[in-house]
């Protein structure tokens, strides 16, 4: 197959490496599951709000009060209350909210173990539910700015947790599995090999599945990060000889003298740009003419994200993009096709297929080209 | 391992210090005693572990005694992280058994428990087991018996132990956590409707069955949990833990763990990396260690020079009584007097555990009417072999036998420092079980009877050495009121036992009897000569006083008293087994015991044998003959001949 | 006229003093030392007469045979003498009684057996092991096989130099197998283990129990047709056997024998001065039907080991003498009446206890 490879024929070649590196699971109980789960964490934090504030009424000013939340913190309640109200957890008195079933002991031990149910059935590993509980224990202090988000996500600097999250489960391994077969074929724009791009690297969870595709013919792999504690991980990771580290933060932009890479990589980061829009532009513009972008985004905030990313998300520059004035971090699927059009680049491989299962969480593969 | 950094080593240690004995760093001198700054040998296994984990130096069992000071320590570890091979180390390390539910063999202080729960020995019970039960207030009677049921159910998870069983040849296992009655359940009684009068009635009952059939682990779990709702949202929460398989170290953490996971859905324990099983899989290779050779032939070069136990005046034949349950007398020093009680205890160099021991031992004297006794004491014994054991739930205590030679003209100042020097001796060569040292006792003095049954128990400073205090917010279970306490205890094979513990900042004294055997008034009149003198000790003038002792060493032959009990067995005639049950009943000795057993008038015990083989060896002539044979039959008979003759009486 | 070799020694000197006593004399001592034969000799109640004798020297020991009806051999060390003894007594005319030389010896008479041995007895292993210890265990048979036997013979005895090279030499498919046991008509290797610490009956405290196969067990297990013989020998304390693994080790690795012989007379001599010297047999019988009421035990206790050897020798002396020994070379423990020697050992002072139940 060559590189000119029509989008199907690569989308079906890359679902057949994700389906087969996702494993041997039941995936026709994955949404169901993923529902569960959501729905778990979220009574947690019905009953963690209840617990600081009580049954309600309150406003969401009241809840932060109640939990003496830190400044940059305070508009996370208001995003829990938007939720519970969504789920009917809440119910709306004027402008206040009351919780709609103040969860009993009972209840919350169920909530333990459906949510360890839903997240061995979903194939995660047990640090998954290890987190999720100890976010919850620790809401106040979370919101209080006593303990980061950060510590309890790397504890001790250790990475288990966020390998469970970005790696060790079926959907990451689907999707990084899709990612690496996609890129079998890039050609390379330069004489030396392909040269490579990877924004937000982190713990190189996809990188570890590129990183072998592109041995034997890749010049340079430029691994980038926001922190050093990523690039110092990676250094000890990852031996191979082309790969270069550097600090680079790419909401603030992108450095134009670098280019061209034949392959952009944002995997689980795009995002984090304050304008979306502007940064695919800018990718654009650092692509060889036949380079590709790669991009892993979640498309829908799920519920069980309540009690880390909120808190990673803090105090950081304000959207500007479609995403203004809202609580919103993610774009959805079409959002990113229609600002992946607006760059002029044209989506080649756009999986899972939203009705598969392993959708269920919402995380895609876009494969785009100039 | 990497050897730490001589100044490393100084601040580490410092720290280590200061965290167990809530100190700054800067109080802690190079001349200060552990026990100076508050330690006591509870805290000092733990300040073993911790040096083990944190400086990598692994610390000579005879190295943590109470008394040694802080330069002391330093120079050792320092001195033992540059040439290893010189400590006498225990050469063994725990670590995870490869199956969790494998069985594994019982420890000798649970091999005790075992064959008394069969009425094997004098003064045994159907289950030994310790019963108590708190005060709650400001309960959430809607909330509670759930939150109960969840911590319950996390903690079986949490702490195998709850899941134990023993099998009838005498061996334990654990149950995986979702076996069908794994966990133990919950009872409760709402008596939130009922009458002043119905409540008194059902607690009382409640009461009496918990403290009299507590929960059996060779027949269902080990723990009994139950909640009584009370009206006015109160309650009470009533605990009922099986020896065989908890000690009272465990009893306190176990009781800290349920209250903490009862009080928050959410409350996590920080998982334990090792379990009982594995801390008994390794000791099996302990007897193959040149150290506990050592310390074999320190305690069998001793044993024909101990005393004999307290010879206190009796009732009655300990062999015609069948007790339920044990007397009970009680005492608490206040705050005041029990801080005060340190202060002078720490000015003396002596722990407060050693001046009761000191002080119990006086009025038993004069009680029994000689000045050389044979005391028994229950021990923690969680040997410092990984960071975790002192949160691991487990049968780990065992007994120690500790001869007191009180000598006359002496203050109790000397008499409690000599206490001090001879108890941290015994102590350190603690490899070999006391139950071990008692069975070799009754084999040379060829009795079966109990050869140490006055016994002492302290656990003062455990509380501390735990870590952290008993929560007393608990959730929906309210506030717990440590002052509203009852309890009760059951061990076999003790006819007086002597605990003294802290609670709520003061100190309890009790006493525990089989009340059969002695006069009433005489055991009131030790207690309060007991605590008399101990508020004395408080108070401060007791210490440099000549201690009143009687003249004698040893005890005399008048009349019915402890320890000089008839041991006379009817005469064997002996021979090769005549008949050809005899026969057979050689035969099992020889499968259990795994010696030639070639004689009818030899003594099982004599063999070789202890009373989980006897178990084994009733168990298979039960099923060989059919023919039931009680346990205290075959020891009251313990020979071929012997046996062939209670089977005989049996048809 | 019985002839006494090694007259002098503490076998010899039980010998003689035996023969007399049974009326069997009167007795030639023969030893290098003449004084001490004399001495011997001297202190006999009878006409005795003490000779000097050089083993090596075949003409001295024609002469001391000469004349005699039977010589008894109770100077060792048998791996020396072997058959020297043997052959010199039968070409003298005279019987042959030999207190310890086991089968090697008898072995190596009859390899090239000299003619005379047709008109003559020969009789070996006439000690307490070899010899008692393959005869009383018969007693536990006579009605029918047992299906299993279980020996137990040892204790604490001091050992002369050349004893201690005996034991030392007691290595090998001729002598025995260590560890082994007789089951079902074989022998089956490595199938007991050494038993440490036990009590036993007739022994004193706990003794440590060493699993071995000898010849004679062997032979004996064969000729009764036990389903099952487990033969131990006992020591009161690992002393022994530590310092025969011990030589062994070093021997094997090419080391001198001789070297190691003080070791081993130490150790036994630890023992001795441990708890004092005594040795006991005890045979223990299981039979093979239920309701079975023959004897099961055989239990015999001395104080000294050696001395009963040399009352064994005598009593095969007077088995020899009143025609009950058949022409050709035999262990004693096959051609003595075990419930004759019973009788006459219990009524023997050097016998502390015998006992069959």
């Amino acid at each position: 197959m060559t590189a000119e490879a029509t989008g199907p024929a690569l989308s079906v070649s890359a679902h057949r490496a994700g389906r087969a590196a996702a494993g041997d699971h039941d995936l026709s109980a994955f949404p169901d599951l993923a529902r569960r789960l959501d729905l778990a964490v979220l009574r947690a934090v019905a009953a963690g709000v209840g617990a600081a504030a009580g049954p309600g009424p309150w406003t969401a000013d009241e809840v932060a009060d109640a939990f003496g939340a830190a400044e940059r913190h305070r508009w996370i309640p208001g995003h829990w209350i938007a939720a519970l109200a969504d789920e009917g957890m809440v119910t709306a008195e004027g402008s206040a909210f009351r919780l709609a079933a103040p969860p009993r002991r009972r209840d919350l031990a169920a909530v333990r173990r459906d949510l360890d149910r839903a997240r061995a059935g979903l194939g995660f590993p047990p640090a998954l539910t290890a987190f999720l509980l100890r976010t919850l224990r620790e809401l106040p202090r979370l919101l209080r700015d006593e303990v980061s988000a950060q510590s309890l996500l790397f504890p001790g600097g250790d990475t288990a947790v966020a390998e469970a999250v970005y790696r060790d489960n079926p959907f990451s391994r689907y999707l990084n599995a899709a990612a690496a077969d996609t890129v079998r074929h890039l050609r390379a724009a330069g004489p030396d090999g392909l040269r490579v791009l990877e924004l937000g690297a982190g713990i190189g969870a996809t990188s570890a599945d590129l990183l072998p595709a592109l041995d034997g013919r890749t010049a340079e792999y430029r691994f980038t990060d926001l922190s050093p504690f990523f690039l110092d991980l990676a250094r000890g990771r990852f031996p191979h000889p082309f790969l270069r580290f550097e600090v680079l933060d790419f909401a603030t932009g992108l450095p134009e003298t670098t280019g061209p890479f034949d392959l952009v990589v944002a995997a689980n980061t795009a995002h984090n740009a304050p304008h979306v829009p502007r940064l695919l532009g800018q990718v654009a513009d650092l692509l060889a003419p036949d380079g590709r972008l790669l991009l892993i985004e979640t498309c829908r905030e799920p519920h069980q994200s309540l009690t880390s990313m909120p808190f990673l998300l803090s105090g950081r520059a304000a959207r500007q993009d479609l995403r203004a004035g809202t609580e919103r971090t993610y774009l959805t699927r079409r959002e990113w096709r229609e600002a992946l059009h607006g760059a002029g680049l044209r989506v080649l491989v756009d999986l899972p297929h939203p009705t598969e299962p392993l959708d269920a969480l919402s995380q895609r593969l876009l494969l785009a080209a100039r | 391992m990497t050897t730490p950094a001589a100044d490393s080593v100084d601040t580490e240690l410092a720290d280590i210090w200061a965290r167990l004995l809530d100190l700054d760093p800067e109080a802690i001198t190079p001349d200060a005693s552990f026990l100076r700054l508050g330690g006591d040998s509870v805290l000092a296994v733990r300040m073993a572990a911790l040096v083990r984990t944190r400086l990598s130096v692994v610390l000579a069992l005879s190295d943590v005694t109470v008394e040694v000071t802080f330069g002391e320590l330093a120079d050792l570890v320092r001195r033992r992280a540059t040439a290893p091979g010189e400590v006498r180390e225990l050469p063994i390390d725990v670590v995870r058994r490869p199956d969790p539910t494998a069985s594994f063999p019982l420890m000798p202080l649970q091999q005790g428990y075992f064959v008394g729960q069969q009425g094997g020995w004098e003064l045994s019970y159907e289950s030994a087991h310790f019963y108590g039960d708190v005060g709650l207030t400001g309960v959430d009677p809607e909330e509670a018996a759930d939150a109960l049921t969840d911590a319950i159910e996390r903690l079986t998870e949490h702490q195998p132990t709850l899941r134990a069983r023993v099998t009838a040849e005498g061996r334990q296992y654990v149950l995986p956590p979702d076996a069908p009655g794994a966990v133990p359940e919950l009872r409760v009684y709402d008596l939130r409707e009922e009458t002043a009068a119905d409540v008194e009635a059902t607690l009382d009952r409640v009461r009496r069955e918990m403290a009299t059939r507590g929960p059996d682990a060779t027949r269902g779990p080990g723990l009994d949990v139950r909640l009584s709702l009370l009206p006015g949202d109160r309650g009470r929460l009533h605990t009922a833990m099986n020896l065989l398989v908890f000690d009272g170290w465990s009893a306190t953490v176990l009781n800290r763990e349920l209250l903490t996971l009862s009080s928050d859905w959410n409350a996590a324990l920080a998982p334990l990396e090792i379990d009982f099983g594995d801390y008994v899989d390794a000791l099996q290779r302990l007897p193959q260690t040149q150290a506990w050779s050592d310390d074999r032939d320190w305690w069998w070069s001793r044993l024909d020079a101990l005393p004999d136990p307290p010879a206190l005046p009796l009732r009655t034949d300990p062999k015609d009584v069948s007790p339920t349950l044990m007397g009970l007398r009680e005492a608490h020093l206040s705050t005041a007097r029990w801080a005060a009680l340190k202060e002078a205890c720490a000015g003396r160099d002596v722990t407060p555990s050693t001046a009761l021991l000191t002080a119990f031992s006086v009025v038993l004297a004069r009680w029994a009417g000689h000045r050389d006794l044979l005391l028994n004491s229950l021990q923690l014994n969680r040997l410092p072999l990984h960071p975790d054991i002192h949160r691991v739930v487990g049968a780990f205590a065992s007994t120690m036998l500790i001869p007191m030679e009180l000598p006359s003209g002496a203050t109790f100042t000397d008499l409690a420092t000599r206490a001090q020097r001879v108890f941290g001796e015994h102590a350190a060569h603690n490899l070999v079980s006391g139950v071990e040292v008692s069975r070799e006792l009754a084999r040379r003095r060829d009795t079966t009877r109990p050869v140490a049954p006055i016994v002492f128990q302290s656990t003062l400073g455990m509380d501390a050495a735990i870590g952290a205090r008993h929560p007393s917010s608990v959730g929906p279970l309210g506030e717990i009121s440590f002052g509203d306490f009852y309890h009760q205890l059951r061990t076999p094979q003790v006819a007086l036992e002597a605990r003294v513990y802290e609670l709520n900042d003061e100190m309890a004294i009790v006493f525990s009897l089989v009340e059969e055997l002695f006069d009433p008034a005489e055991v009131d009149d030790a207690f309060q000569e007991l605590v008399r003198l101990v508020e004395d000790l408080a108070d401060g003038p007791a210490w440099d006083r000549v201690v009143a002792l009687p003249a004698e060493r040893e005890a005399g032959d008048d009349g019915l008293r402890l320890g000089r009990l008839d041991t006379a067995r009817s005469e064997v005639v002996a021979g090769p087994p005549r008949d050809d049950t005899e026969r057979l009943i050689a035969q099992v000795w020889e499968d259990v015991l795994q010696v030639p057993v070639l004689d009818r008038s030899t003594d099982f015990f004599q063999l070789g044998g202890d009373s989980l083989l006897a178990v084994r060896a009733i168990a298979r002539l039960v099923k060989e003959t059919g023919v039931t044979l009680g346990v205290r039959d075959f020891l009251d008979a313990p020979t071929v001949a012997g046996v062939r003759a209670a089977l005989g009486e049996t048809r | 006229m019985i002839g006494v070799l090694g007259g002098s020694g503490t076998v010899g000197a039980v010998t003689a003093d035996r023969l007399v006593r049974h009326g069997l004399g009167p007795v030639r001592i023969g030893g290098r030392d003449l004084g001490r034969a004399a001495a011997v000799a001297d202190s006999l109640d009878t006409r005795a007469e003490a000779v000097r004798v050089d083993l090596a020297d075949p003409d001295s020991l024609a002469a001391f045979c000469a004349g005699t009806s039977v010589v008894v051999n109770c100077a060792g060390p048998s791996y020396r003498v072997l058959d020297t003894v043997a052959r010199a007594a039968v070409a003298a005319g005279a019987d042959y009684v030999d207190a310890a030389g086991d089968a090697v010896a008898m072995a190596a008479l009859t390899e090239h057996a000299p003619d005379a041995l047709a008109r003559r007895s020969a009789v070996f292993s006439a000690g307490l092991m070899p010899g008692l210890s393959g005869l009383l265990p018969r007693l536990l048979a006579e009605e029918g096989p047992p299906a299993r036997l279980d020996a137990y013979v040892g204790g604490a005895t001091a050992i002369g130099a050349l004893s201690a090279v005996d034991a030392l030499l007691t290595r090998g498919p001729g002598f025995g197998t260590a560890q082994a046991l007789w089951r079902d008509g074989r022998v089956v290797e490595h199938g007991l283990a050494p038993l440490r610490g036990v009590v036993l009956p007739g022994f004193r405290g706990r003794v440590h129990a060493v699993p071995f196969l000898s010849a004679e067990a062997r032979a004996l297990a064969e000729s009764l047709g036990v389903d099952e013989l487990r033969n131990y020998t006992v020591y009161v304390s690992e002393r022994i056997p530590e310092a025969l693994a011990r030589a062994w080790a070093d021997i094997d690795a090419g080391g001198d024998l001789d070297a190691h012989v003080p070791e081993v007379v130490a150790a036994a001599d630890g023992d001795v001065a441990a708890g004092g010297s005594w040795y006991t047999l005890l045979f223990h019988a299981r039979a093979r039907e239920r309701g079975a009421s023959g004897p099961t035990r055989l239990l015999l206790r001395t104080p000294e080991s050696y001395a009963l050897s040399g009352v064994v020798a005598a009593l095969t002396v007077g088995a020899l003498v009143a025609g009950k020994v058949p022409a050709g070379a035999h262990a004693a423990a096959d051609v003595l009446d075990p419930r004759a020697v019973l009788d006459a050992l219990r009524a023997d002072p050097l016998v502390d206890e015998i006992d069959l139940a």
